[in-house]
Formats: structure tokens, sequence, C-alpha cells
């Protein structure tokens, strides 16, 4: 534990040290195909932001929780902008697996769908440093997501989550990963996973709605916040 | 040809707080508002029409009318173009020229254009007057049996669940019952109720009920709901002898692309928000008590209010108006300096607000403007 406080300090004295002083330089447009799944979103997270000019009429302030979400929204709908216009060399195609690797050194992944290791592996996480569960890491929890599940069918459960807990263990201590980070989509199981691992490996979670369709500049924005 | 600007701008409601009471019940959550973009063009809902709008599968209209249904407790609903078009229908199914019908004295203006369109003779029920304007069942019923007493053969009732003009809720259950008795089937106009409080059709006794999308259930509309018993389902929809599918009296399909789009996406919404109206009585109710602080204000219709529409008679603001250099629209341009909006312009001796789905705050907001402008026009005379 030591020895990554020591690594988070070095790496805040790194990013303190760099210049904010560079400014984003607009290219013209080079040719390209529009990203529609980015394009919708960022409609959407338009949409849904004008739900907060509305309940804060007429003075148009928010508080810090609102102005959290309000801003969230905002920022959601321009990491698909600069998507967008990094597709058409608008903006500069930042290093971003570069970025990704880089701040999910030292970090097990756990996540519960393979849609989503493909997906941030894609980002320039490492394969080796993911693991997706399956399971819960509780039998009872599989009893909440399935009330009527037979107790036959726990057996292999409980055999898959000692598999995935040996698996975890094996990982933190082989491949010098030191914290345990929890992606997955707010659902139900994504819920009893962070929760669980948070009590288990005293873990951080990042759970969002759409996992699926986050982009790179979202998930750099979601791991450098927690 | 080159089109004039139409002046599509349109920010009142971004910028304002909308006190018209025609506007609080039709602003559109985010959910509809995604739903308007998706199906702004104007058949968008018709991908996969197989001949019938309300048995459309994708996007679930089939559904949603089967929820719909269920939510205001009636055995058939249909979406048509607005409520008008809904009495219209009714009227057109039921009832033939020179027919008579029996109407509540504060109803709609279209409630009397569809009759007259049918070209049915209205028998008024006269509300109690200065300051309630009350439409009792006692004068239902006295109606109806001078009516049948001077030989009208009466083929239906139309009662305006809560009215435009003073926010009275009606006693529909008992009116019903009165209807029931006679046999004669009576159509409940909720167009300021459904969507806003609860509609249950059967326990208020009535045989059709409508709403309006637009003016009440949080859609863009044009759009209206007319549930009905399964007892009329066969007389009012009644389908065309050349074209099978099609119902006569919805003319084939209704409103389609964004109006029901709006309407289906806020139903969650709608059906959520209407389990809080009694906060929203309350705070109509709580609204009236601190505008009546103000000198020469005073709420009319019934007391105390059952409904967010209230008319308030205000010889405090008209007295004003009298001596003061912008004369009547100083109240509507004293109120908008304030983003305050939704009184007409030049009206003093009365108007008509809500403050339906308003926070607390901003509530707050609109009263202390009332009263400023109160005070700060008295001082100045």
């Amino acid at each position: 534990m030591e020895n990554f406080r020591l690594y988070q300090a070095q790496s805040l004295i790194k990013e303190a040290g760099k210049s904010k002083k560079i400014k984003e330089r607009l290219k013209p447009p080079k040719e390209g195909k529009i990203n529609l799944d980015l394009f919708e979103g960022l409609l959407n997270d338009i949409i849904s932001a004008e739900e907060f000019i509305y309940s804060s009429r007429p003075s148009n302030n928010l508080n810090e929780d609102e102005a959290k979400l309000f801003c969230d929204k905002i920022i959601g709908a321009r990491n698909k902008i600069d998507s967008i216009l990094t597709e058409f060399g608008v903006l500069d195609r930042k290093n971003v697996e570069k970025e990704i690797k880089r701040l999910t050194k030292g970090l097990l992944i756990l996540t519960s769908k393979s849609n989503y290791k493909k997906t941030l592996t894609k980002f320039g996480a490492q394969a080796q440093q993911i693991i997706v569960t399956g399971v819960p890491l509780d039998v009872d929890d599989m009893k909440i997501l399935n009330p009527k599940i037979p107790d036959d069918a726990l057996k292999p459960i409980i055999k898959k989550i000692k598999h995935v807990k040996n698996d975890i263990k094996r990982k933190m201590d082989s491949k010098d990963l030191y914290e345990v980070l929890v992606i997955v989509e707010t659902d139900k199981i994504g819920e009893l996973l962070a929760e669980r691992a948070t009590e288990l490996y005293d873990a951080r979670a990042i759970k969002m709605d759409n996992l699926k369709d986050i982009t790179p500049d979202e998930l750099i924005g979601l791991i450098s916040q927690i | 040809m080159e089109c004039q600007d139409y002046g599509l701008t349109r920010n009142t409601e971004r910028r304002n707080l909308n006190l018209n009471p025609l506007q609080r019940g039709g602003v559109l959550p985010t959910e509809a508002r995604i739903a308007m973009y998706e199906f702004a063009d104007g058949y968008s809902v018709c991908d996969y029409c197989a001949g019938r709008l309300d048995e459309i599968s994708n996007p679930s209209i089939h559904n949603f009318l089967d929820d719909l249904a269920n939510f205001i407790n009636v055995d058939e609903v249909r979406t048509v173009h607005g409520a008008r078009e809904g009495k219209f229908a009714v009227m057109h199914a039921l009832c033939n020229p020179g027919d008579a019908i029996i109407i509540d004295g504060n109803a709609h203006y279209t409630t009397h254009l569809a009759a007259e369109r049918c070209g049915l003779k209205m028998v008024e029920v006269p509300n109690t007057g200065h300051p309630d304007y009350e439409i009792t069942p006692e004068k239902c019923s006295e109606t109806l049996e001078n009516a049948m007493d001077k030989g009208e053969d009466i083929k239906l009732i139309l009662l305006t669940h809560v009215d435009g003009n003073y926010g009275n809720l009606t006693d529909a259950i008992n009116i019903g019952k009165i209807a029931n008795n006679a046999g004669i089937p009576i159509i409940l106009n909720c167009a300021y109720s459904m969507g806003r409080m609860p509609i249950d059709a059967k326990a208020l006794n009535v045989d059709f009920v409508l709403g309006s999308g637009h003016k009440s259930m949080a859609a863009s509309g044009p759009i209206g709901v007319l549930g009905m018993k399964e007892e009329w389902t066969d007389t009012v929809l009644e389908k065309s002898s050349r074209h099978g599918v099609k119902e006569i009296e919805m003319l084939g399909c209704t409103s389609r692309g964004a109006p029901i789009a709006t309407l289906m996406a806020s139903l969650p919404f709608v059906v959520e928000r209407v389990n809080h109206w009694t906060d929203e009585v309350q705070k109509t109710r709580d609204f009236v008590l601190k505008m009546e602080e103000i000198e020469g204000v005073k709420q009319i219709g019934l007391r105390p209010k059952q409904h967010d529409l209230v008319r308030f008679e205000t010889p405090a603001f008209d007295k004003i108006a009298e001596n003061h250099p912008r004369r009547g629209f100083f109240l509507y341009e004293e109120l908008k300096k304030r983003k305050i909006v939704g009184l007409k312009r030049g009206q003093t001796k009365w108007f008509k607000c809500s403050v339906y789905g308003f926070s607390d705050a901003q509530i707050e907001y609109i009263l202390n403007s009332f009263k400023e402008i109160a005070v700060k026009e008295v001082k100045k005379e």
C-alpha cells in the first residue's frame, strides 16, 4: 500500500509539472464517417441537460449536486463532440490507449460481461489486468438476483465464485496489482458486484448506464475522477 | 416563391415561469423530448403498420393503449386529435342531426362547436353564478327532467370534469349516476384533469372519458384520448364497409408521429405524477391563500380549490391600471420583467393562472413578485 501511495504522489507531481498552456487547435475537416451512436448520444445528453433549465427557472442557479449532474451531461456531450471532430481530423487524435494504460497501471479491473472487457481492452486497458466475473462474488447475491434459483443450481456457482476469487488473488500477487477497480453498468448485477468487491477488496467502482457506448475520453474522465 | 419569416423562435418556457393553466400540464419531460426528436417525421410511427394505428407493435402503440386503458380504467381506448375530436366522434356516432343533448354551463367552447357540427340541440345546465360558478348534480337532474318533460329525447350528456374558466371540479360520480339512472350515455371531458389527477372512468360512472395530451398529459400534441365502455365500441368504433380494418369515426388513423410518440414516452411520467395530485392541490391552496393577502385579490370558483387552475378577481390591479402610464399592460410587463409570463396582456380585472408542477421555491418567487408589484405600484399612487 505504501508503494501505491508513493506511485500516486509521483503521478500527481508529474501531472502538476505539465504545462497547461497548450492551446487546442482546430484543423480543417478531412473526409470521414459520422458516428451516429455518438451523434444521437450527444443530442440525448443535451436534451437531458435541458431539464435543469426548467427546474432552475428563473435564476438558473444550480446547487453543487445539481451542478454535478448538469455538468456530467454537458461533459458527456462534449466528449462525444470531441470524438466526432477527431474522426474528421478537426481535433488531433489523443493517444487514448497510452493514457488508459497509464491510468489503469497497478489496477485489477473486475467487470461483469465479456463485452465490457472487449471495450476496455480496445481502449488500451491490459487484458491480463481484467477479470470477467460472470457471477456475483457471494452466493447470497445470486439468490438476490434469482430468488427462485434451486439449491442444486448454486453448486457450480459456488465453485465459479471460488475460482474467480482465486483468480483475483493470483493476479494481484503475480502482476503486481495493488487495487481493485470495478467497472460495471448500473444494473442489479453491476450494483451487487461493486458492493461486494468494495467489502472484500476495498475496491473502487465506476458504474454507468451504457457501458458499451462509452467513449475512450469518457473512460479517461471517469478513471481520473475516482 | 420566397416564403416569409414565420417567426418560429420560442424560448418562453426555458426563460420564464409560465402561469398559463392551459400550458402547465403539457410540458414535456426529458423522455418525451427525446422521443420528439426520434419521431419528428410525419409518418415515423408507421414503419411497421399493417393498416391500423392502434395495432402497431413497433413502436408498441398496441401495448401503450392497453396501459392507457388501465390507467383510466376503461374497456377500450383510442387516441384522437384532441378532446374536441373525441367529443365530435362520440356525438356523431351516437346522435342524429336534430337530437338533443345535455351539456354543462361551464363547457368548453369546443363542446358547442362539436354539437353544432353534428346539428345537435344543446340543453344547458346553468352554473350557480358568481362567485362559485358551480355545476351541481341537482341542477343537472332538474335540467334533464325539465327537458324530458318538454318531450326532448336526450341522446347524450356531456359533463366537463374541470372547466377552463374557474377550475371547478364537478361531482362526476353523482352526475354520472343521474345519467346512468336515466339510461343516457355520458361523456366526461377530462381535458384539464386526465394526466394531472387520477381518473377512474368506471368509478366515475361515465360511459366515455376524454383527455387532452397537449393540455394535461405532457405530450406535444395535437392529441387526445377517448376511452369508453365495452358496450359502446361497436357504435363508436364501427368499421368501414369499403376499408375493412379502418374505423369510420377515427377517419382511419388519428395523430401520428411526434404527438403520439410524446404521449407514449410521457405515460410512465404521467402515471407517476398523478400520485402527487393531493400535493399539487395543496400547493394551489397555499398559493391562493398567500395571493389573497394582497388586498383586492380574491379567488373565485369553488373553495377550497380542488384543481390547480385558479381564477382571481383582481380589482386591486385594475385600480392601479387606471392611473398607470402603461394602463392595463402594466401587470403583464412588470411580471415579464421578473420572467413570469402566462397572463394575458392588458388584463387586470381578473386573470387565470396555475402553479402546477412548479417547485416551492418557484411558487414563492411568483408570490413575492405579485406582492412586490402590488406594493410598488400602490406606493407610486
